[in-house]
């Protein structure tokens, strides 16, 4: 009988909190709560009458007693006066005695919750006197809530009739919790017997590290092992790959290792024979417990001797605690292994048994959140919003579907699983979530919500291309290419079917978004147009590090379908750069289009030229820089008006050229819901080819272009004095050479981004020789030794650069330094029986870094 | 005024002393410049190399020729005609080994060379450039990171001279220790003083056959000889502790220091000379000589 069911009610003291919503009593501290029963509370007053009507009944009788035996009433007369005056008096002992009855076989459930409140676990603690003589005598009931309790976790506190039994329920009993200020007390480390560890052990040992913390009950914590170094920074030691693991703070049986040291408390022994009713006591401890397998990779990690404490930080606040003493294990490899009889591992995760948010256990609930696809198609499956486990959930969902226009709307169906709203805390008012359990916050115009029972939620919905215009055609083509990266919306077009599923125990947003169902294929290829190539045979072939390189291929990309297609129509699309600083002209082609509503196709590439510029100018910097550093610009100009102004070719002093790159991409995509997580992300590839991105095959003489670029000067100057062969011929050449390529498939799905592993090398080369025979008989050119260290740099190039997608779009990110050349330029004049060696350091070519640096979205917004 | 005397009387001495000494000098020169030939076919021969991250010495026909320990690139053009004393097969070997102390190669090292000839034309310009060999270190070594390397590559040269009983004629030196030691101090003595006519004595015989394995032109011997002029000396380095290395048979000699610079050479002659251009360093010059002891001498004579 529901009705017989007894309500218990804190009566709060100083520092103490109800909130009758969630039925949860919360301490600042640990502390007595005092509480009483609302039912006795109303009996009480009925008793009260009763008292009273008795007082009154009896100095009634006493009064009338008195009167008439002034009067000389027999002794017999009075006693039956008086006990008729006294029989209502009875009467109402008699029911008071009755009520107080009712309240003499109340038992006391006093629990610890975890993470489940379950009535079949919950029974009357033997610690506890049954009945309610305390509240009979002092108004409320006083229960002790520990020190090592405080922290969160929580205490059921329920009063029930013996045969009812306990209901675990809302309103019937209370959660009681304490807040408290975390603390690390200490840690300890010890052995599978509970002993103090004191020498260093070795590797492979089993051990336990104790963490005593004070009001954390139910907390949870990162911890991270650290080997201390003292003369090098720490090294962080990883527990089974992850550099931290999770643990949660725990009510732990006190070990011996415990007694003495730290506060214990008492818990009533769990198991034991109850008929003596004599509560058996054990000690518990608020800790975590930690085994720790010794791994033998921390040798690679921290090396043979390691020394390691643990870092603690709270997951709830994201601090660290940092006032406790640290304690070290020592670790070993010559010392003995600790070993145990149990498998132990170093588990990266061991929480959840404890609950902190006193809602997960109200009776008005759901356990379940499902999105459902009307029809429910092979690409496109229902999928869960939310299901109830231990874990932590979020408040607020974000749920991603893709849509056709709004001319093409689906289904799509919510429903809550399980839903049981009958014990709501609101009854019968008229926010009960009996009445309605969803209820539908915003609706905008690209949905429609066509049924709402409170239960489940049935609606339309579409993905509206222009928010604020006429829903036509043409705008859907104007409008196309702010969807080219179609999880990035714009803000007007972030508009979410706004819901709330609402239960006393979870109360969650949903926002139902809608993304285009547009596909995305683009084709993209630049090359030089024409080598801008400089020759003459003034100067001699020198012998070369580099490859010969192979006849180049032309760049052709494997998405190259709709290039194809493009072409046959005789839709390829050129578009031209601006004149670059060289006086080159360079052009490109490109196809973009968007196929959307299952079918319909836009071409777009005309819209999308210019940013397409904007990624080339990246990797066109990567020669035009390096022109410029080498000064083959400066002696490219001089070179040209040196001609013009003679009007026939002279030596010139460049050979060969450094190539533009030539690049071909092929690109689809497409936004796509992982089902398991509901999260929106963009699916699809690209395709890069950059071959070459860079490519040199050029000598430059120094001794020709001495008179253009100042800084060749002075070594030119000392080699011919050191030679004395003024107006003898000599070549001095800065040769490059070489190629880096790229072929590289980016996988959009994954998460990040990728190093371009670009292949190849651009190697930079001086080198001397004469043309005419010397007494002397060597002239030594040696990259500087200091700067040696930095070998492939200074005798090269090599371009970095990495692909990555973010939510605005794909990008490359290029960076390129250019370490320049300082020679010591080591002249030795060798007669045959002699030599005279200068050497002196000249710097031919000014370092630079990040020559090259950027980031250009080649798809985004 | 007597010691202004003094002074005059000391400089005229020196006076005197510089006149017999450039008298004997003038003669040594001109029976140089009179040993110029002229040849019809004048082939130049020389070794074009580029070497990386290696210690380098190259020997031709048992002389060595050039040696450098090259931490990074080096690229270098050298004559070879002084060691090629006659016509017919020459033998050219390489020897490489690891720069720093290193126990094997770095993966930087590299080799390559082209070896040829030109002909003079006229008394200056080459003829196009004829190549005999061409050498490049193949991948395969550079990967296996060795820690010694040595080729040997014999070719055939053809020129107009014939200088070989020069070495054939000299003594064995392997069991002369005493004279050899002697010759290092008289050696250094020679230098000390600027003894500039000893010098050319010594250098006599090896000045005429250079100007000549060279085709040099009169102009060319004449500056030659100006170049070896000792007064360009600044400085002269004492002598390091030295040790003796025989090639050729033990018919040559040369003494080296027992330091090495940090080029890896073993220079036992040491001094500086001025910068060449105002500011920079000092020049750093070396006399690297090889000895020999023509037949029925008594005295060390300079290769």
């Amino acid at each position: 009988m529901d009705n017989n069911k007894l309500h218990v009610i804190p009566v709060l003291e100083n520092g103490q909190s109800y909130n009758a919503l969630t039925g949860t009593l919360i301490l600042s501290k640990e502390g007595t709560i005092s509480v009483t029963i609302k039912e006795y509370k109303e009996d009480e007053k009925r008793i009260k009458e009763l008292e009273d009507k008795k007082k009154k009944s009896l100095e009634f009788a006493r009064k009338k007693w008195d009167e008439h035996a002034k009067k000389g009433w027999s002794e017999k007369k009075l006693k039956e006066n008086y006990n008729a005056n006294m029989q209502d008096s009875e009467k109402w002992d008699k029911e008071s005695l009755a009520i107080l009855g009712k309240y003499k076989d109340i038992n006391w459930c006093w629990n610890l919750v975890g993470n489940k409140l379950d009535y079949n676990n919950l029974s009357h603690n033997e610690s506890f006197n049954k009945g309610i003589s305390e509240i009979e005598s002092t108004g409320t009931k006083k229960v002790l809530f520990p020190k090592f309790l405080v922290g969160g976790g929580m205490a059921w506190l329920e009063a029930f009739h013996e045969k009812e039994g306990a209901t675990g329920k809302m309103p019937h009993g209370i959660l009681v919790k304490a807040k408290g200020t975390p603390k690390i007390l200490k840690t300890e480390w010890t052995d599978f017997d509970f002993e103090p560890i004191k020498d260093s052990v070795g590797f492979t040992s089993k051990v336990i590290l104790h963490i005593y913390t004070s009001a954390m009950y139910g907390q949870e914590v990162e911890i991270q092992l650290i080997d201390r170094d003292l003369f090098t920074a720490n090294d962080k030691l990883s527990f089974s790959g992850q550099t931290n693991f999770l643990r949660e703070v725990n009510i732990l049986k006190a070990k011996k290792n415990d007694i003495g040291k730290i506060e214990v408390g008492d818990l009533v022994k769990s198991g034991q024979d109850k008929t003596d009713h004599i509560a058996e006591l054990e000690k518990y401890t608020q800790k975590i417990e930690v085994e720790v397998f010794i791994d033998a990779n921390w040798k690679k990690e921290g090396g043979g001797k390691l020394k390691i404490y643990p870092t603690i930080k709270s997951k709830e606040t994201d601090t660290y605690f940092e006032d406790f003493e640290r304690n070290y294990l020592s670790v070993d490899e010559k010392s003995p292994i600790l070993t145990a009889a149990q498998e132990v591992s170093n588990k990266v995760a061991i929480v959840g048994a404890v609950e902190t948010n006193e809602s997960a256990f109200h009776p008005c609930k759901y356990n379940g959140i499902e999105l459902k696809v009307i029809p429910e198609t092979e690409k496109e499956k229902n999928r869960i919003i939310f299901k109830e486990n231990n874990m932590s959930s979020p408040v607020a969902y974000n749920i991603p579907i893709i849509c056709a226009d709004t001319d093409h709307f689906k289904d799509y169906a919510i429903e809550l699983d399980d839903l049981e709203t009958k014990e709501c805390r609101f009854e019968g008012k008229s926010n009960s979530h009996e009445k309605a359990s969803i209820s539908i916050l915003k609706t905008p115009e690209n949905y429609q919500i066509t049924k709402n029972d409170g239960k489940a939620l049935n609606f339309k919905a579409a993905f509206n291309y222009h928010p604020s215009n006429d829903n036509l055609i043409e705008m859907t083509s104007l409008k196309m290419l702010e969807y080219i990266w179609p999880i990035s919306l714009r803000d007007d077009n972030n508009h979410a079917l706004e819901l709330r599923a609402s239960s006393c125990r979870y109360d969650k947003a949903i926002n139902i978004i809608a993304y285009p169902d547009v596909k995305w294929a683009l084709d993209f290829r630049f090359g030089m147009k024409g080598p801008e190539q400089y020759t003459h045979t003034n100067l001699p072939t020198y012998p070369r590090n580099g490859d010969e390189e192979k006849a180049e291929k032309k760049p052709q990309s494997r998405h190259s379908d709709s290039f194809e297609k493009a072409k046959k129509a005789g839709r390829i699309n050129t578009y031209g750069m601006e004149k670059r600083a060289n006086g080159m002209e360079l052009e490109f082609q490109l196809v973009l289009k968007a196929e959307y509503n299952k079918g319909e196709e836009i071409e777009l590439a005309d819209k999308y030229a210019q940013k397409i510029k904007k990624f080339l100018e990246l990797l066109l910097s990567l020669k035009e820089g390096l022109d410029s550093l080498t000064n083959i610009d400066k002696v490219n100009a001089g070179h040209k008006s040196a001609v013009k102004g003679i009007g026939k070719f002279l030596k010139s002093p460049i050979i060969g050229t450094i190539d533009y790159p030539a690049i071909s991409v092929g690109a689809k995509w497409q936004a796509a819901i992982k089902d398991e997580t509901n999260e929106v992300y963009t699916d699809g590839k690209i395709f890069l080819r950059f071959n070459p991105l860079l490519k040199g095959d050029i000598s430059l003489d120094i001794i020709a272009a001495a008179s253009y670029v100042p800084a060749f000067g002075q070594a030119v100057k000392a080699i011919e004095i050191a030679l004395n062969t003024a107006g003898a011929e000599l070549n001095f050449l800065f040769t490059i050479f070489g190629q880096v390529n790229l072929e590289f498939e980016y996988a959009l799905a994954e998460k990040g981004g990728s190093n371009l592993n670009l292949n190849g090398e651009l190697g930079l080369k001086l080198t001397l020789s004469g043309k005419v025979k010397v007494n002397f008989s060597a002239v030594i050119f040696s990259v500087n030794g200091e700067i040696q260290a930095e070998a492939s740099a200074v005798s090269s190039v090599k371009p970095k650069a990495s692909i990555g997608h973010d939510k605005n779009g794909t990008f490359i990110e290029a960076k390129c330094d250019f370490m320049g050349i300082n020679i010591v330029c080591i002249i030795t004049a060798k007669g045959k029986n002699n030599q005279i060696q200068y050497k002196d350091t000249y710097n031919v070519l000014d370092r630079k870094d990040d020559f090259v640096k950027g980031k250009t979205y080649l798809i985004g917004s | 005024m007597k010691y202004i005397i003094f002074c005059l009387v000391l400089f005229t001495n020196f006076e005197i002393y510089s006149q017999t000494n450039k008298t004997n000098m003038e003669l040594i020169k001109k029976e140089i410049l009179d040993n110029i030939k002229t040849y019809k076919i004048k082939p130049y021969y020389t070794i074009k190399l580029q070497i990386q991250a290696c210690d380098f010495e190259l020997l031709l026909n048992d002389i060595p020729v050039f040696s450098y320990s090259v931490k990074g690139g080096m690229t270098n053009e050298i004559p070879l005609n002084c060691y090629i004393l006659k016509s017919g097969e020459q033998n050219l070997k390489i020897k490489l080994t690891p720069i720093n102390n290193q126990t094997h190669f770095s993966e930087q090292i590299d080799l390559s060379f082209d070896l040829g000839y030109n002909n003079i034309v006229g008394e200056k310009s080459l003829d196009q450039y004829i190549q005999l060999v061409k050498f490049q270190l193949p991948q395969e070594i550079k990967d296996e990171k060795l820690p010694y390397f040595e080729i040997k590559i014999p070719f055939n040269a053809d020129v107009p001279y014939n200088y070989n009983y020069i070495l054939e004629n000299a003594q064995d030196l392997s069991k002369q220790s005493d004279l050899l030691n002697q010759t290092v101090n008289n050696f250094y003595h020679i230098l000390e003083t600027k003894n500039s006519k000893k010098y050319f004595e010594l250098m006599k015989e090896s000045l005429k056959m250079q100007s000549d394995v060279e085709y040099m032109s009169k102009e060319e011997a004449e500056k030659l000889l100006r170049d070896l002029n000792l007064s360009q000396i600044k400085k002269l380095y004492p002598l390091d502790n030295y040790e003796i290395k025989f090639y050729a048979n033990n018919k040559l000699v040369r003494f080296v220091s027992k330091n090495q610079d940090e080029d890896g050479n073993q220079y036992l002659y040491k001094y500086t000379v001025p910068p060449l251009i105002e500011g920079k360093q000092d020049g750093e010059g070396s006399f690297n000589y090889l000895f020999y002891l023509p037949k029925d001498k008594e005295e060390l004579e300079v290769f």
